[in-house]
């Protein structure tokens, strides 16, 4: 999609690992300016799982789909842990 | 007595005012008619009786409704209003509707539903929660301690992966500026609190279910440790600081309220209230937290 001469350009791309609660990684590259949305929507997709059951969080603190990486000032290589929905009730 | 008082003494000041026999009928007259009265009156006392048994009831009643009242300082009421917005946000109605957002968490109706009684919780009604806690303690006009509360997410993390995956988790602020640190932890398919408490130096641990888990504290100690090491450059001063894992805490009667009672556990920690709760309160708490997500504030201030 990017041409050529932007993709050569270091620092408007970031490479992304997203680490499943299976520990299982997968990279992404995107634009630092791109919604993350649309990194959550290719890891969906990939793992076959349901929407509402990952939540995606970045040192913590849960993502939204309007969050581009230059926002929460993500450098490269930097991880994106998916978690599942947790439910609890006793025994 | 009150009559024979009356008799007597109508029987002296007639003595003095008659002077003939002719009188004597006025007098007799007089008297019975005292007499009649006093009775009336008597009769009058023993109405009176009741009504004042009442009127104690009243009072006792009264003072009843005033603990009642200090109790539901901590039990608010739910208006007819209130009620009526659970019902709505229970449904009928998509479960992948988004009800409110707020915190970054999308509360969708399928996580209100987890509230409906008898359904566990799920991380998402625990975390918004959290932050409702969160919010309040920041309002200045309280004076509620600061409190952080780390997400469900956190104590999984750290207890599998180490600190160092969850070493950047608080790099945007000072966790030694709280008084208390509550960390939910998940264990499998249950629910417990426990809280890093700095005012009384302590890591507590309550779950409803009575249960300890050593484990998990020596996880909260060394991640202090960590902790200073990291953002401080030094060894934390652990003089004084106790394992604290009290039994005689509110418990739960069944296999699916312990999500609740960890809020209630996170809940009472914040204002440093006593827990006054039990299973009886839980099936309001359930539909207090729906309407205090929906609102995005809790009801106690």
């Amino acid at each position: 999609m990017e041409n050529d001469s932007k993709r050569e350009t270091t620092s408007e791309h970031i490479n992304l690992k997203v680490i499943g609660s299976d520990k299982n990684e997968i990279a992404f590259k995107i634009k630092r300016t791109t919604p993350l949305q649309k990194l959550m929507d290719a890891y969906i997709e990939k793992m076959g799982f349901e929407r509402n059951s990952v939540r995606f969080l970045f040192d913590g603190q849960r993502l939204v789909g309007s969050n581009t990486p230059q926002d929460l000032e993500m450098e490269n290589e930097d991880i994106i842990t998916a978690a599942s929905e947790q439910i609890g009730g006793g025994f | 007595m009150i009559t024979l008082y009356l008799i007597k003494k109508e029987k002296e000041k007639t003595k003095k005012d008659v002077k003939n026999t002719g009188q004597e009928d006025q007098w007799i007259e007089n008297i019975r008619k005292k007499i009649e009265d006093s009775l009336i009156l008597n009769d009058q006392i023993k109405l009176n009786e009741p009504k004042k048994d009442y009127y104690e009831e009243l009072l006792k009643f009264g003072k009843l409704i005033e603990e009642e009242q200090k109790e539901n300082k901590n039990f608010p009421e739910l208006s007819d209003e209130a009620y009526e917005d659970i019902e709505e946000a229970i449904g009928p109605g998509s479960e992948n509707e988004v009800l409110i957002e707020e915190f970054n968490i999308p509360i969708k109706r399928h996580d209100i539903r987890t509230l409906i009684n008898g359904e566990w919780l799920n991380d998402e009604i625990i975390n918004f929660y959290g932050n409702l806690i969160m919010e309040r303690s920041k309002n200045t006009t309280n004076e509620y301690p600061p409190v952080y509360f780390f997400n469900t997410f956190f104590y999984g993390t750290l207890s599998s992966t180490g600190y160092r995956a969850v070493r950047r988790w608080t790099r945007k602020f000072d966790l030694f500026l709280y008084d208390f640190v509550i960390v939910p932890i998940h264990l499998g398919n249950h629910w417990c609190c426990s809280a890093i408490n700095f005012k009384k130096k302590r890591f507590e641990y309550y779950d409803s279910l009575h249960g300890s888990d050593r484990n998990a504290l020596y996880i909260l100690r060394n991640y202090i440790q960590e902790e200073s090491r990291d953002k401080k450059k030094c060894e934390y001063d652990f003089t004084g600081w106790e394992n604290y894992c009290p039994k005689d805490i509110p418990s739960q009667l069944n296999g699916y309220d312990c999500g609740i009672f960890t809020l209630l556990f996170a809940e009472y920690i914040s204002r440093e209230e006593e827990f006054d709760f039990d299973q009886s309160h839980i099936e309001y708490v359930r539909d207090r937290i729906i309407y205090e997500i929906l609102n995005k504030k809790l009801l106690i201030d």
